[in-house]
């Protein structure tokens, strides 16, 4: 995505203090984190290719620093929601890569016991992985609700969405709601410029002021951070919670980020050119970690080389071993539509 | 045992109020439910009582707040959603059948959604053609929800209550008519399980199956029947979904003859769906086809006389029974 | 450890494509995210990454040359010096995917299949309800021949109330070899069915009394001297349609299809006739506004059309009450089967000169023995005896039939 002018367009941090508040062994695991997430999702791809996974695929690669520095910066214990693109959340709340793999193999031992597939991942503080685009904005606000019913004081929900979303009329809806209730709503937009096929200029009128003036209108608080920055977006979500905290009240993040693939697993896109995708993967969030770490003296290349090795090892080895977890039975099939009375 | 006589919107109060009693987790959400004392006063005195983060005026956002209530119910609370009228729901069907219903079983059995939407459903009176649909069809064919609606205050009080605390979206379908029917209530606290028929009206020759305030109707159709020297009983389904064909088939062993009445219409409606269930199970104690009688096909016009004659009739109720009773 | 690359599934429908261009050759090495091929699909030509690193030893499809998903492309190995002569390239051919064996619930209870399509002896469907069939089979009764009341004459249940099953018990029968066997005509055959059905469905009961029409015959005898002719039997009609018109129960049918009664309006009398080869019942129609001259002059003519096999349905069918006289035969009582749909019938015995005992003297009376015999689904008893003791008084007072 085109930064057409940097200065002040992202949440001013001071980079060095954030670098050093983590510190090597944080930032080592969200190195690791990034690349399981990358590995995740590219052992997904072939085995999707390979026939093993069917139906839609949304892959998080390119986007890993968004949702990784997210879960460090607020921790696990909130409410979360995301969009259909929710392997990387699952992960980082940690559900194992073998159920989520099985679950994209549709076995049953699966994540939703091959019920609900890749868009569909949950952990006890996971909503979802939501098919229908900005649905979950009201769920999330929803689930700020009940924080704020239960007096769960260091509680948020947080609610991920993509840029195309923002034309649906729950999103603005939701802010309505959550500013006029003061709800302790934190709602993340991974901009990644494009809605499938569709770039933001042909779907938001002033798209590119359009997230920050929004909030405005409901009178809510914005923050605009680099998604292909860990560290920015790491600083980023620490103020954010705070804010919610403290005040109680909503605020909106836009994080500005690319995806190195299409939309989904059979999109070409084809709309981007070779030399556009090459810009955007020169800002890796996995390759500016590992630069940032390298010049800090806390990682080798060589040790990058086989920390990235070993996770493509594992999640390969992850996904040999969930091509050979169990079929859900035929007769279980109308199990569980319904919920058990109380007491079951 | 005492009772007194209750409008149904005063039972429907005192099962929000007393469920509400009982579990703090319980709230109520919708347009006009607070300040307003609700727009057909089911909410009345509940905001002073209960205060405004129990009592929840939304603003006017279906889709929306329906979404809130479901995400409210994942996390722990068991939040009541009133609309206005059930036309306004489709504003929110992505919601209630994507979200609501499909949780439990797309998160693997680990999301259960305990929230109840309710409201009036079908005709009013001259409300035209947006205002009047009758959407139990329509959200019944979705697995994963149940479907409800009283004929009578007594009924109302015990359904919402045993409605409050199923742990699954429950669709309540009220009628705007009725509230201001009367009929006995207990003032000691009872139950209506879910799923379970009431047969209204003993009777020998026919069974008339119905819902709603179509019951009403049927009533007054079995008496003048019975002049005509056929007996009919009345069963009324309470719970549309899950169907109890249990009772609707130990009736049919006995009068051999049945006739579906619902306000809404007849191209894949309830009585659609209760006559393949009889059907299957009923086969050999059929002596003639089954009958119903439904809203015709046009959507509800505002003209008084119109709109009489789109929806059932007594007239039609009783014209359906003799026909397929060969009387 | 050598590994095959595989055709990818590329997109949701894919099944197969072709090599446009390997961009490697035998002995590179080709690290994970390299492009390797460029693939052509039936929607576009697609570049294809390296999924994990490894030196190209062999490539089985080449370029130009087509495979279907999962089909092998090259044989890799993860050591440069690894030997793949002991290697069998794989192959991901997408099968169908089978799960566990599908282990379908058990089925719901099937039903005996009573929906057979019956047919009548004429080769027509027999339309039947459910339930009906359902009747028919348990009770063992046929369907053919029964007239349905519901539409296009489908049997009901109602249709079947009083049909008498095939429950009769069967006996051997045996005729000598010389005697003549005949068939049945049209008329027996009738009169058998008819009378079958009364006896073995009505439930028949008898009262009998003897009516003195020792005044009848003196004013009889003074009509025909005054040029009047008049039967007995004709006195007999007056008297009953008078009486009918009195006991309206006993004026009835009983519709068995819909199990109602019907009152009849007027005292329409069928008269028994017996014409060669069986009866026959004309009716004279109300009765009740007919005089004794009308009364005699219809049953004269209805009895000469009866005998020359004139009659025509409509003269024969639909009455509210039969009488049947056998006194000319000489028979002293009689008990006759119920004509159905009527509920009762007059039997009409010889009347006898015979002594009576009146104020404890003998004095010698005509009696005539009269038997009611009436279907107790309609008639009670008291009912039927008041209807008879009608007639008796009536009979006994013959100045009252004159009008």
């Amino acid at each position: 995505m085109e930064h057409k002018d940097d200065s002040g367009l992202f949440f001013a941090c001071d980079r060095q203090k954030t670098v050093e508040s983590l510190g090597k062994e944080t930032l080592l695991e969200m190195l690791n984190e990034m690349l399981s997430i990358r590995h995740f999702e590219s052992r997904a791809e072939i085995c999707y290719q390979q026939g093993k996974i069917g139906g839609f695929l949304h892959l998080y690669i390119g986007q890993e620093a968004i949702q990784t520095a997210a879960l460090r910066a607020l921790g696990p214990n909130h409410w979360y929601a995301a969009t259909y693109r929710c392997h990387g959340l699952a992960l980082l709340l940690k559900e194992t890569p073998l159920s989520l793999m099985a679950e994209l193999f549709g076995k049953a031992t699966g994540n939703a016991k091959g019920r609900g597939g890749s868009m569909h991942f949950y952990s006890d503080r996971l909503l979802g992985g939501f098919g229908i685009v900005g649905g979950q904005l009201a769920i999330g606000t929803g689930a700020a609700l009940t924080s704020k019913y239960l007096q769960k004081k260091d509680e948020i929900a947080v609610t991920f969405f993509g840029d195309g979303a923002t034309a649906q009329g729950t999103v603005h809806e939701s802010f309505n709601l959550a500013a006029m209730w003061e709800l302790p709503c934190l709602y993340v937009m991974e901009n990644n410029n494009w809605s499938m096929g569709t770039p933001l200029h042909r779907t938001l009128a002033n798209y590119e002021r359009l997230p920050e003036e929004l909030s405005k209108a409901y009178d809510m608080k914005f923050m605009r951070l680099d998604g292909m920055d860990i560290i920015n977006c790491y600083a980023g979500f620490k103020e954010a919670l705070q804010y919610i905290l403290s005040e109680g009240k909503p605020l909106f993040v836009e994080c500005r980020a690319d995806r190195f693939r299409g939309h989904a697993i059979s999109d070409p896109a084809l709309y981007r050119t070779k030399e556009e995708l090459k810009k955007c993967m020169d800002r890796d969030p996995i390759l500016l970690l590992k630069n940032l770490l390298i010049e800090q003296g806390w990682l080798t290349e060589g040790a990058f080389q086989q920390m990235d090795e070993e996770m493509r090892e594992q999640m390969a080895a992850i996904a040999k071993a969930a091509d050979n977890e169990p079929w859900p039975e035929m007769n279980d099939l109308e199990q569980g539509v319904l919920a058990p009375a109380k007491g079951n | 045992m005492q009772e007194q006589e209750l409008e149904m919107r005063e039972a429907l109060r005192q099962a929000i109020d007393e469920e509400m009693e009982l579990d703090s987790n319980v709230l109520i959400m919708g347009e006009e439910v607070g300040y307003y004392n609700g727009p057909y006063k089911i909410t009345k005195g509940l905001l002073d009582k209960w205060g405004p983060q129990r009592v929840i005026d939304t603003p006017i956002c279906e889709a929306s707040f329906a979404g809130v209530a479901i995400g409210a119910a994942l996390t722990g609370l068991r939040p009541i959603v009133e609309f206005m009228s059930f036309n306004f729901s489709l504003l929110a069907l992505d919601q209630i059948v994507s979200n609501a219903m499909k949780m439990h079983y797309m998160s693997g059995g680990r999301f259960s959604v305990p929230v109840v939407f309710r409201g009036p459903n079908g005709a009013a009176a001259q409300v035209s053609c947006q205002h009047s649909h009758c959407v139990e069809a329509a959200y019944s064919n979705f697995p994963g929800c149940i479907v409800m609606a009283p004929s009578n205050a007594y009924d109302a009080k015990g359904m919402l209550k045993s409605a409050l605390r199923c742990n699954n979206p429950v669709l309540f379908l009220e009628n705007e008519i009725l509230y201001n029917d009367k009929s006995m209530v207990p003032t000691e606290e009872y139950l209506i399980p879910i799923g379970e028929a009431d047969i209204k009206r003993i009777g020998s020759d026919v069974t008339i199956i119905s819902h709603s305030r179509m019951i009403k109707l049927c009533l007054e159709a079995a008496h003048e029947l019975q002049l005509l020297g056929i007996s009919a009983e009345v069963i009324d389904l309470r719970t549309i979904k899950p169907l109890d064909i249990k009772t609707i088939s130990t009736s049919l062993r006995k009068t051999h003859f049945c006739v579906i009445v619902e306000e809404g219409h007849s191209f894949g409606g309830i009585a659609s769906e209760v006559a393949f269930n009889i059907q299957e199970r009923c086969f050999d104690y059929l002596d003639a086809p089954l009958g119903r009688v439904c809203q015709r096909e046009t959507p509800m016009p505002y003209s008084k006389a119109l709109e009489k004659e789109t929806l059932p009739t007594v007239e039609r109720i009783i014209a359906q029974v003799r026909e397929t009773t060969c009387h | 450890m050598p590994f095959t690359l595989t055709m990818p599934k590329l997109s949701p429908t894919m099944t197969e494509g072709s090599i446009a261009k390997w961009h490697k050759q035998v002995g590179d090495h080709v690290k994970d995210g390299e492009l390797i091929l460029d693939i052509a699909t039936d929607k576009a030509t697609i570049e294809y990454q390296m999924p994990d690193p490894g030196y190209l030893k062999k490539i089985i499809l080449l370029e130009g040359e087509k495979g279907l998903v999962g089909a092998s492309l090259a044989i890799f190995t993860a050591d440069k010096d690894e030997s793949i002569d002991e290697y069998t390239p794989e192959t991901l051919l997408i099968k169908e995917e089978a799960p566990s064996p599908v282990t379908t619930t058990s089925a719901p209870q099937r039903k005996e299949a009573t929906a057979s399509v019956e047919r009548s002896v004429t080769g027509r469907r027999i339309l039947a309800s459910p339930l009906a069939k359902k009747i028919a089979k348990k009770e063992g009764i046929s369907l053919d021949g029964i007239r349905g009341s519901g539409p296009r004459g489908r049997i009901m249940s109602r249709d079947l109330k009083f049909i008498p099953t095939s429950k009769t018990p069967s006996i051997e029968i045996t005729v000598p070899d010389d005697a003549e066997q005949v068939p049945l005509t049209t008329m027996r055959a009738t009169i058998a069915e008819r009378l079958f059905y009364s006896k073995s469905t009505i439930p028949h009961f008898y009262l009998g009394l003897k009516a003195n029409i020792t005044s009848l015959i003196a004013l009889r005898s003074e009509m025909k001297a005054a040029g009047k002719r008049a039967t007995i039997n004709d006195f007999i009609v007056k008297a009953s349609a008078r009486a009918l018109m009195e006991f309206p129960h006993v004026r009835s049918s009983f519709i068995t299809e819909t199990n109602r009664i019907a009152h009849h309006a007027h005292a329409d009398i069928s008269v028994a006739v017996s014409v060669p080869g069986g009866l026959i019942t004309p009716i004279v129609f109300e009765a009740e506004n007919k005089s004794l001259e009308d009364i005699s002059a219809a049953i004269h003519a209805l009895a000469d059309k009866a005998r020359n096999g004139k009659l025509t349905p409509e003269e024969y069918s639909g009455g509210a009450f039969t009488i049947s006289n056998m006194g000319m035969l000489g028979i002293e009582e009689f008990y006759a089967i119920v004509n159905p749909p009527q509920v009762a019938i007059l039997s009409v015995g010889a009347a006898v000169q015979t002594p009576i005992v009146v104020n404890n003297a003998i004095e010698v009376a005509t009696l005539m023995p009269l038997t009611l015999s009436a279907d107790h689904r309609v008639v009670d008893g008291a009912e039927g005896a008041g209807f008879l003791k009608r007639i008796q008084e009536l009979l006994e007072n013959p100045s009252t039939l004159l009008d």
